[in-house]
């Protein structure tokens, strides 16, 4: 049956391009959401994951950056010390900002840098912010708002001169910017406080008997393992945003089958009476299905392949007029389609199909 | 119940059947009606038809439009399914037979050919023919040269690889010929072959139905006005009002 189901293809060449483009822009509106959701996922994570710290002590009831407040006295650093198992101590000020670049207000996650545990995942150009006045800005955020080392920014009514450009800081909505500790403190505001403390272990110590402990000392705290905590910044975005992606990821498998689906139809209507040819004849009925199918399929992987390389575009141009688009490709995303596409194909295949099931064969018979 | 196609049957020509009734009949037809709808609106298009037809008889079924020629033909084909009597072709009653049992068997016991040649639009003269192989499980090369061979017969070789569309009638009668013989068929079934066809084209596939009859014992069965094949015909069945007389 390969062979009528390619010559039928290749009859309707319009048709069998058009519907290669539908499931191709499909594939791409997919992979397209899929890069965005697990860019967004690993770029809220990169960060944080890069901060050298065995376990986060914030304020009670506080789990992550950018939902919960937490504070806590700076003073507090003395009493975690002196836990048992505790290595060293770090404090973590961080929070959202508004900034002023040439009139316009923009948004920037600020963090003050303590001993170089918490600064950028990676410099790309300049220095860390080492003095006062000085500040590190993320890649996507310099080239979205058009800034380079040496520009100035104001931030809470304060000039800040820009000497480092990082990267692994772009969380979509904003991005990540380092200043000094003190600094940092002086423009939140918040002498003697913190958000959180960053406490590294000493070597072969349990974390759950750390934790237990800072616990017991201090009951107004709220203690998460690294891991746990990054996961806490991750889901509380991600499972605001899957349902959302997924629904229009649903949207986009649908607008495959139905163009798939209906070309097939218009295809099969039009070749009725030679299916019914082909019944007088003898084929059975699950070849004529299969012919179906595989014209299907044919539809689907070309509009696959096709999907891919435009997926790639698509970012591509993105990211150019939308810096802080997170995007990541895997080659999963394009494994996962794969299946979704024959998935696609298979279902689209089913309305021919039925079709093809009515088809009298004394069809032929009748000119 | 349905019983299974026998091997026989469904095996490549020539056929035995060791099935009932036991008869030298390829086609035996016995009180067989065709109704189409029901009530007061209902059309008997065969009536009560009661015939049998020999391997190597070449029978005209003659008679105006509407008589019920192609019926019967349909039904002795297995592309109907009578409202009552029996038809058993090469020994096997064909309402016991399932879907796909009975496209097995037309596949392998009945060629057919049709007055507008019914030859897919997108395959070339080779690959219409091809496919009938290729659907019997033949491997695509000896599929290929079983159908070069066919169509050469029928002076087609210069013409293997045209579409349809690029063939006169006659070629695509004689393609569609080719066709319905790819697999040996025993029984071969011609609605109006020559009905679209001109005269001298028409007397051309006229001759080869007789010559598959004489050189190769096999039994054809036309529906035609075409008179000029009553002079071939072994036998000539004359249909009026889904009755038939020999």
């Amino acid at each position: 049956m390969f062979l009528l189901a390619r010559k039928n293809l290749l009859v309707y060449k319009g048709r069998f391009f058009l519907a290669t483009v539908g499931v191709a822009c499909a594939v791409m509106l997919v992979l397209l959401l899929m890069g965005l959701y697990d860019g967004w996922r690993a770029n809220m994570a990169a960060y944080l994951q890069h901060v050298h710290t065995d376990l986060w002590v914030g304020q009670k009831g506080a789990s992550d950056l950018f939902h919960t407040l937490s504070l806590l006295p700076g003073s507090g650093a003395q009493l975690l010390r002196r836990i048992e198992g505790v290595d060293r101590v770090s404090a973590f000020l961080g929070r959202l900002l508004t900034c002023e670049i040439q009139g316009r207000q923009r948004h920037l996650f600020l963090v003050g840098v303590d001993e170089n545990l918490n600064g950028p995942v990676r410099m790309v150009e300049g220095t860390t912010a080492s003095r006062e006045g000085e500040i590190v800005i993320d890649r996507v955020f310099a080239r979205k708002e058009g800034l380079h080392l040496g520009a100035t920014l104001t931030v809470a009514g304060q000039s800040l001169r820009i000497v480092g450009i990082a990267e692994g800081g772009n969380v979509f909505l904003y991005q990540y910017a380092f200043v000094t500790l003190a600094q940092a403190q002086r423009l939140f505001g918040l002498q003697g406080y913190v958000n959180y403390f960053l406490v590294r272990l000493a070597p072969s110590v349990r974390t759950e008997d750390v934790t237990a402990r800072i616990v017991q000392a201090s009951p107004l705290v709220s203690v998460f393992a690294k891991d746990q905590f990054v996961a806490n910044n991750v889901s509380l975005t991600g499972d605001n945003f899957l349902p959302i992606l997924y629904v229009l990821e649903a949207l986009g498998l649908l607008i495959g089958t139905v163009v798939i689906g209906l070309t097939l139809s218009a295809m099969t209507v039009e070749r009725g009476p030679e299916y019914g040819v082909l019944k007088a004849i003898g084929a059975p009925d699950w070849t004529l299905y299969c012919t179906t199918s595989l014209q299907a399929l044919a539809c689907g992987l070309c509009g696959w392949l096709l999907g891919i390389p435009l997926s790639w575009g698509a970012t591509a141009l993105a990211q150019h007029f939308v810096p802080q688009f997170p995007a990541a490709s895997y080659p999963r995303h394009a494994l996962w389609m794969l299946g979704c596409t024959v998935g696609m194909s298979i279902v689209a295949a089913v309305v021919p199909a039925r079709r093809i099931a009515r088809i009298d064969p004394v069809i032929a018979f009748k000119g | 119940m349905r019983r299974k196609l026998p091997r026989s049957a469904t095996a490549a020509p020539p056929f035995v059947s060791n099935h009932q009734p036991p008869t030298s009949h390829l086609i035996q037809l016995t009180a067989v009606s065709k109704v189409y709808g029901a009530g007061e609106t209902a059309v008997r298009a065969v009536d009560g038809v009661t015939l049998t037809v020999d391997v190597g008889e070449f029978v005209l079924f003659l008679g105006p439009s509407g008589s019920g020629k192609t019926t019967l033909l349909s039904l002795i084909g297995g592309l109907l399914r009578p409202t009552s009597g029996t038809v058993h072709v090469a020994g096997v009653e064909l309402q016991r037979l399932s879907p796909a049992e009975l496209s097995r068997f037309r596949l392998r016991q009945i060629g057919f050919v049709f007055q507008s040649f019914q030859l897919l639009s997108a395959l070339t003269a080779r690959e219409n023919v091809e496919l009938v192989l290729r659907l019997d499980g033949h491997p695509p090369r000896a599929a290929r040269q079983r159908a070069e061979e066919l169509l050469s017969r029928f002076g087609l070789r210069h013409r293997l690889t045209h579409l349809p569309a690029d063939l006169s009638g006659g070629e695509q009668q004689r393609v569609a010929l080719a066709r319905a013989l790819a697999l040996s068929p025993p029984l071969l079934i011609a609605d109006e072959p020559t009905g679209s066809l001109d005269s001298s084209s028409a007397e051309a596939v006229i001759t080869l139905l007789r010559r598959l009859v004489d050189e190769e014992q096999r039994t054809v069965l036309v529906a035609s006005h075409d008179q000029r094949i009553v002079p071939l015909a072994s036998r000539v069945v004359h249909c009026e009002d889904g009755h038939v007389t020999a």
